[in-house]
């Protein structure tokens, strides 16, 4: 009865209805929504030649924070050099948060131009097409950032991030009361064990540090000191070493120490791990270099009495670390205006400007300019007085030669092996037969999914 | 009668007035609950499958049949999410259904002072959000943070542990107690309210104490109300996420998928497997229309069994 | 039923006679107390919101936890400079959600309970079915869906986004019928009828006012429950200032390695946002009329 529509087919007959309300709704929201920003480009228009006009980049961050003085200078620097380019920041939370939102934006075809994600979750959002491959767009900027640092952005040696902070592993402690119950700093995780053993014989109450069963970056990395490699591939096939022996030396290490209750079952950062760092309880967290802030941020009382060493290792004199955390900034496969994002993304990463920016964020830069500002720059507010702190963390980085590669289903063995490691370490039950049930949880993700595996 | 004309109006007109009252609720529900059920059911039978070999071919979405229920009802984590929730369930549904009764009776108690003030009060926690009321019972939990911690420091005893395994269950209890038997009194205070008191007059004169008025009179005549109550909280609890959500990082013994929904939203979100999400809501979605449908049989017919 | 109830009294007649002298006088003291302990164990936990609330992040941890702390004005200073007041933008998007949407489907669900309680009509029983199985479809599942639908329109992101999904409310509809089937009197639409009055008008100006006290209760149910909406708003937006308070101050439980935590900020912001709730239900209090939820399973 109704003429012919002169409009193109379009997908489904719901969003054709949907279409039309959405009409009758846009001509309200026109009406009653002036705050409305203009947004980064008409849905219809694709492309990622360089625009001619005015870009405004949407980015996802947690280390610009929107209103934070200090981003805002650093995004209104990056607008002053390129009037052309407005950044527009938004914080949609963590690695977790921002992958989940990534993948349901790419689906609807409505993607920021940048995202934040931690380094282990990159692969997963890689191999579900959302990133964009920015070889191309950063090459020029490639000799910004160390080899080893491209590395945990770089799959079949193609680009699909911009490194902006690393994690130097180290191991963060009280300078004061290690000294006080007599302990002394392990260079080795034999000497770790000695010192939690000395630490809680002094004061009952207090432990050497907590056992986290959810920091699987934390428990992969060490298996990485001890040779271990959870994940790794020859560009066809994977391969998951998180049953190999040595990383079962590491598992039977933790439980030795559960077991002997010198570590604290306790997850990090509750208000109950805080209230135990502001009185001294936990003594020390092995992470990286980017933990002093951290605990600066809940415990700033203590200031002025800790320090930072290297990591203890397996074998002593050994100095080979992996990384631990950080993130990069990658570039969706929908972003609209890819070439000014990769550009943004590249000049905060790896230029020289923008590494050196990044240091006034209370963040560890992965380019080399910032790290080479480091080493002039104040000690993080929680060891004022460890003047060595930047060297000692460059020092690191330099002995951070093992790569470590992260799967595709990380977030799958994430959860897995959390829950079976904390009812392991309540129920004081095997820690080995949890990696052994990772393992095998994480070649049954992946064969379900289609990739090969490899013994 | 000379109104023939003017009567076949509206005759004419109610055909079509209730569905022009209808249509704002049909065409919003149609786009935001059944096209999006629709889509969640099609997702529950789609998954990733990886498309062209080697280490990082990209994932493609095909159809996989069953597989994702398959997998949804063999999986023992979400299996045993759901033993949980109905564990969970017998310490809680009775326990704030049981208060809620109590309160409303004795707010119906003749006489009774401080009857505003107390009802508001037990009211109140129903306006604090789910997400904030279990952060902050779990700031109440925690060893370096409770006041009852402290106060057993204070007499040297040994530190409490909420999160420990029976008491973890009486803890989550104790919040959802805490949040909804303010709204659960309201209901059943209100539905005594609306009970002639004449029907009890009797009794009384009688020197019927108001304890047997309670028991005999009325909590058979809130019967109904209960039974509602009863089953929202069922619907509730099956749908629990919230309180373990937020507690879970504060405690070692909350798994990330300890309820099936929180399981639900593992998959959906963090393991980017909609399909398997979807599949697990639909068998969570049936077994609590199942459950909901027997219940309401089974209660039906005892507390209606006279008039019906 | 009433059969039974009239015998009761008769039954237990000794039992009755035997407790007179000691139960009436006592009762009612016994019940105070216990409503009492009641009030107090609702009310402790807000308390506690205040006092924590007050206190510095150094005295969160090591002070007793009912204990007043020394930085009301200061936690109240941080949060307010946060972000430039970021968090009161997020205060006033949440009163627009949730006021806004609690308004429109408040409105929605009175004409759909109000059809299908008072008109009979073919489907209407299919339709209330329908609209009741809504309620027990966990809302997690239909986030994802409801985006890609949004998205597929261009609202993703908007205000919209988040205020068209709130307005149906299946349970909304339910109550509305079931407040229309005990207010309305079908004697009184039949009058309005035969004076010639439009079905609108009817609407508008007799069914409406009727069913205030109803009404009010589904405005107050649907409000609660949009201000407490957290996924929804997650997944539709990413712009900041569009957030609402919930997201907001998950933002705060910062998450990224190298970020700290804002415990003080939070609670205070949590107490913050609790006020408005707990306002709004001690002015609505006095409309609050849940017997028609115990009417609901007569109807």
């Amino acid at each position: 009865m109704t003429p012919p529509s002169p409009r193109p087919p379009r997908p489904g007959r719901r969003w054709t209805m949907a279409a039309a309300l959405a009409v009758a709704l846009t001509a309200t929201v026109a009406a009653c929504s002036s705050a409305d920003t203009p947004s980064s480009g008409t849905p219809g228009t694709s492309g990622t030649e360089a625009a001619k006009g005015p870009v405004t980049l949407q980015v996802w961050t947690w280390n610009l924070k929107g209103n934070d003085p200090r981003a805002k200078a650093i995004i209104d620097k990056y607008h002053q050099e390129n009037p052309n380019v407005t950044i527009k920041l938004s914080e949609v939370g963590g690695t977790a948060d921002t992958a989940s939102k990534l993948l349901a934006a790419d689906q609807a075809g409505d993607t920021p131009d940048v995202a934040q994600v931690e380094y282990r979750g990159l692969p997963a959002l890689v191999v579900a097409g959302v990133v964009k491959d920015i070889t191309a767009d950063v090459a020029a900027l490639k000799s910004g950032i160390e080899p080893n640092i491209w590395a945990l952005t770089t799959f079949n040696n193609q680009v699909y991030g911009v490194p902006q902070d690393i994690g130097p592993m180290m191991f963060t402690y009280r300078k004061d009361l290690f000294d006080k119950y007599g302990a002394k700093v392990p260079t080795t995780w034999a000497e770790y064990a000695k010192a939690a053993e000395q630490i809680h014989k002094k004061d009952p109450e207090a432990y050497i540090a907590s056992f986290s069963a959810a920091q699987l970056e934390f428990f992969a990395a060490q298996a990485a000191q001890a040779g271990a490699q959870w994940w790794s591939n020859d560009g066809k096939a994977w391969k998951v070493g998180i049953d190999s022996e040595p990383s079962l030396k590491t598992a039977d290490f933790w439980e030795d120490l559960v077991k002997r209750d010198l570590v604290k079952v306790e997850p990090l950062l509750t208000p109950e791990w805080n209230a135990q760092v502001n009185d001294g309880k936990l003594l020390s967290w092995a992470a990286a270099a980017w933990a002093p802030n951290v605990i600066h941020s809940v415990a700033p009382d203590t200031a002025g009495k800790w320090e930072s060493a290297p990591l203890p290792q397996w074998t002593a004199g050994d100095p080979a670390v992996p990384f631990l955390g950080g993130s990069a900034f990658l570039v969706p496969a929908k972003s609209k205006h890819a070439k000014e994002a990769a550009a943004f993304a590249a000049w905060l990463g790896a230029s020289d400007e923008g590494s050196k920016l990044q240091l006034s964020l209370d963040i560890y830069p992965g380019g080399n300019a910032g790290r080479q500002a480091t080493l002039s720059h104040e000690p993080p507010k929680l060891m004022p007085q460890q003047k060595d702190f930047y060297q000692v963390a460059d020092q690191v980085i330099k002995n951070t030669t093992i790569p470590v590669t992260w799967g595709p289903n990380v977030n799958v063995s994430q959860t897995a092996f959390g829950d079976a490691l904390n009812k392991a370490a309540l129920n004081k039950t095997s820690f080995r037969e949890v990696y052994k049930a990772t393992q095998q949880a994480v070649v049954a993700d992946l064969q379900k999914s289609g990739y090969t595996v490899t013994k | 009668m000379t109104a023939n004309p003017a009567g076949r109006r509206p005759r004419l007109r109610s055909a079509a007035t209730p569905w022009l009252f209808a249509t704002p609720a049909i065409v919003l529900f149609t786009l935001f609950l059944i096209i999006p059920i629709g889509y969640a059911i099609y997702l529950s039978f789609r998954g990733f499958r990886i498309d062209g070999g080697g280490a990082f071919g990209r994932r493609v979405q095909t159809f996989v049949g069953f597989d994702n229920y398959l997998a949804a009802l063999t999986d023992p984590e979400y299996v045993a999410g759901l033993g949980r929730v109905l564990l969970y369930g017998l310490f809680s549904i009775p326990s704030v259904l049981g208060l809620a009764l109590l309160f409303a009776l004795l707010l119906d108690t003749p006489r009774v002072r401080a009857r505003g003030f107390t009802r508001t009060a037990i009211f109140l926690p129903y306006a604090v959000p789910g997400v904030i009321a279990s952060l902050l019972w779990g700031f109440l939990y925690l060893p370096s943070t409770s006041p009852l911690n402290y106060l057993a420091k204070q007499l040297h005893a040994g530190p409490l542990d909420f999160f420990s395994f029976p008491t973890l269950y009486f803890s989550l209890a104790n919040i959802a107690l805490w949040s909804g038997v303010g709204f659960n009194m309201i209901i059943i205070f209100t539905s005594l309210r609306a009970i002639p008191t004449s029907i009890y007059e009797a009794a009384r004169i009688d020197g019927a104490s108001e304890l047997q008025i309670a028991w005999r009179i009325k909590i058979p005549l809130v019967a109904p109300a209960l039974v509602l109550t009863g089953l929202f909280s069922v619907i509730g609890t099956l749908q629990l996420y919230s309180e373990p959500a937020t507690l879970r990082p504060m405690s070692t013994t909350i798994s990330s998928t300890w309820v099936p929904l929180m399981k639900i939203y593992q998959e959906a979100f963090m393991n980017d497997n909609l399909g398997g999400a979807a599949a697990a809501s639909v068998v969570l979605a049936l077994g609590i229309l199942v459950l909901s449908m027997l219940l309401l049989r089974f209660f039906q017919r005892r507390t209606f069994g006279d008039n019906a | 039923m009433s059969a039974t109830l009239q015998a009761a009294p008769r039954t237990g007649d000794r039992q009755f006679r035997r407790r007179r002298r000691s139960g009436a006088a006592r009762r009612p003291r016994l019940a105070l107390i216990v409503l009492l302990l009641g009030a107090l164990y609702c009310l402790a936990p807000v308390i506690w919101v205040v006092a924590a609330a007050s206190k510095t992040s150094r005295e969160l941890f090591t002070t007793f936890s009912f204990a007043p702390g020394s930085g009301f004005f200061d936690n109240l200073a941080n949060l307010s400079a946060y972000g430039d007041g970021q968090f009161w933008q997020w205060g006033l998007n949440s009163l627009l959600y949730a006021g806004l949407g609690a308004v429109l489907s408040t409105l929605v669900s009175a004409m759909a309970g109000y059809a299908l309680a008072k008109f009979r009509f073919r489907g209407s029983q299919v339709l209330f079915s329908a609209i009741l199985a809504g309620v027990l479809v966990p809302g997690i599942v239909l986030a994802v869906p409801q985006y890609l639908l949004m998205a597929a329109v261009g609202l993703a992101g908007t205000y919209w986004s988040v205020l068209l999904p709130v307005i149906i409310n299946p349970f909304g509809i339910f109550l509305c019928r079931v407040f229309a089937n005990a207010a309305v009197p079908q004697s009184t639409l039949e009058a309005a009828r035969l004076d010639g009055a439009g079905e609108f008008r009817i609407f508008g100006t007799i069914v409406l006012p009727m069913m205030t006290q109803g009404l009010v209760t589904v405005f107050l149910l649907q409000f609660v429950g949009i201000w407490n909406n957290f996924l929804l708003p997650f997944i539709m937006l990413s712009d900041q200032d569009k957030y609402p308070i919930t997201l907001g101050l998950y933002t705060f439980m910062g998450k990224g390695a190298g970020d700290g935590d804002l415990y003080s900020l939070v609670i205070m912001g949590s107490a913050v946002s609790v006020i408005p709730l707990i306002i709004l239900v001690l002015v609505l209090q006095r409309f609050w009329r849940a017997d028609l939820l115990a009417g609901g399973m007569k109807g």
